[in-house]
């Protein structure tokens, strides 16, 4: 027999293979070295991928000014000290640079929900509604949904063309990142990002009608949304 | 459409069973599933660790856009192992049309899971952008990189064994003269 093929050995590995089938592959690992080491590689990727699951995601990077951490005050302080100046007293809010405030915009419901960040560099910021931004760049959505189960991921350009990009199963509480990232196109006009929050699983057909047409209406749930002109 | 990547060659024709997992278009438990089966077959064929996890989400992006193909007959790992040599194969010809964008060397990785090491599997593709067809890149990957046979190859691209091994045939005729050491490795 040849090597089994790395297609079977995942399948192998996965147990998705019948009685009959999966016979013959043990035997032949029983007995070749090199298809139990490619075995054992996956097993190791595996292993890694489980202790680390969540995909890379476009994250803001801390700004040299939010990594000097405690030493700000300090630095802030020493100016003050030199002059004399006692009696000042420095609150924590008066010395900590805020992140940048989430760019969303609610159309109905609570919080805000969605941000969409783009990566520039090595780093990445949050776009806000009506910014500009170009074509080809990466943008990664981020969504809080608060006690919804449901969040759908979906988008629309500038010709009303509406694309839903999955619906996710909430799995935590805060801010999450979508599984992938967007690649912007070429083409220019308004670029509409949604995320619509729902305690049941929507039908894929209702929320592109929903999205196709304003303004926009869910029969439940709630839907928060980012706008950008593309260029 | 607002967004690219073009719709994946590799959903036409391959239809995937929803009997695995509860929920066919449950995106979440999918990548749980098989993210390392993707992550693995990118950091074979692609050169980095940036590339790599750039297809990873490249992949599933395309799960999201076009679940509607995710329903039929072949098991999800099948599926997702069609789309992803796609995409990475996509990816390095993009990449050969654009000599202007910088390449990263391998990263120093030890073992793989395919029949051929790293190296062997980095030249294979440079020979194979240089003169073969997709269709035949497609068929000598899976041939020589995942050791698939003829047959296997066939049922996976819905062609026949007899035409995948014209196809390597044509290959190989084209390494004739200066057959690589992977090659002959392998014959012997």
């Amino acid at each position: 027999m040849t090597h089994i093929s790395t297609l079977r050995l995942h399948q192998l590995r996965l147990g998705e293979l019948d009685a009959i089938v999966r016979a013959p592959l043990d035997a032949h690992l029983a007995a070749c070295a090199a298809c139990s080491a490619r075995l054992g590689h996956q097993d190791a990727t595996r292993a890694a991928f489980v202790r680390a699951p969540a995909p890379p995601t476009i994250e803001r990077r801390p700004t040299w000014w939010e990594r000097l951490g405690a030493l700000r005050a300090t630095l802030l302080l020493l100016p003050v000290l030199a002059a004399g100046l006692v009696a000042v007293r420095i609150a924590p809010s008066d010395v900590t640079q805020a992140p940048p405030e989430a760019p969303t915009e609610r159309i109905k419901g609570g919080a805000p929900v969605l941000e969409a960040w783009v990566k520039t560099g090595d780093s990445a910021r949050p776009l806000y509604t009506g910014e500009r931004v170009r074509g080809g760049s990466r943008v990664q959505l981020k969504y809080d949904a608060g006690k919804h189960r449901f969040v759908t991921l979906a988008g629309r350009d500038g010709q009303g063309t509406v694309e839903v990009y999955g619906t996710l199963p909430v799995t935590g509480t805060g801010l999450a990142s979508a599984p992938f990232a967007l690649t912007l196109d070429d083409s220019e006009g308004e670029q509409s990002f949604f995320a619509i929050l729902t305690d049941t699983r929507p039908a894929p057909d209702a929320v592109l009608q929903a999205l196709a047409v304003e303004p926009i209406r869910m029969h439940e749930g709630e839907i928060a949304s980012v706008v950008l002109r593309k260029e | 459409m607002s967004l690219h990547p073009a719709p994946p060659e590799a959903l036409h024709g391959a239809r995937v069973s929803a009997g695995t997992l509860a929920d066919p278009l449950d995106i979440t438990a999918l990548y749980r599933r098989y993210g390392d089966l993707v992550l693995g077959r990118c950091r074979t064929l692609l050169r980095n660790e940036a590339d790599a996890q750039d297809a990873l989400q490249e992949v599933f992006l395309k799960l999201h856009r076009y679940r509607d193909s995710f329903r039929g007959e072949s098991s999800p790992s099948t599926f997702l192992f069609k789309i992803t040599t796609t995409t990475c194969l996509n990816r390095i010809r993009t990449r050969k049309r654009r000599p202007e964008d910088p390449v990263e060397e391998l990263p120093p990785v030890v073992g793989t899971d395919s029949v051929l090491d790293r190296l062997a599997v980095r030249d294979l593709v440079e020979r194979l952008l240089a003169g073969q067809d997709e269709r035949t890149q497609d068929c000598v990957v899976y041939h020589y990189v995942d050791g698939m046979t003829h047959d296997e190859v066939g049922e996976l691209l819905g062609i026949t064994g007899a035409a995948v091994r014209k196809r390597i045939s044509t290959f190989r005729s084209s390494l004739r003269d200066a057959p690589p050491p992977w090659l002959e490795e392998i014959d012997r």
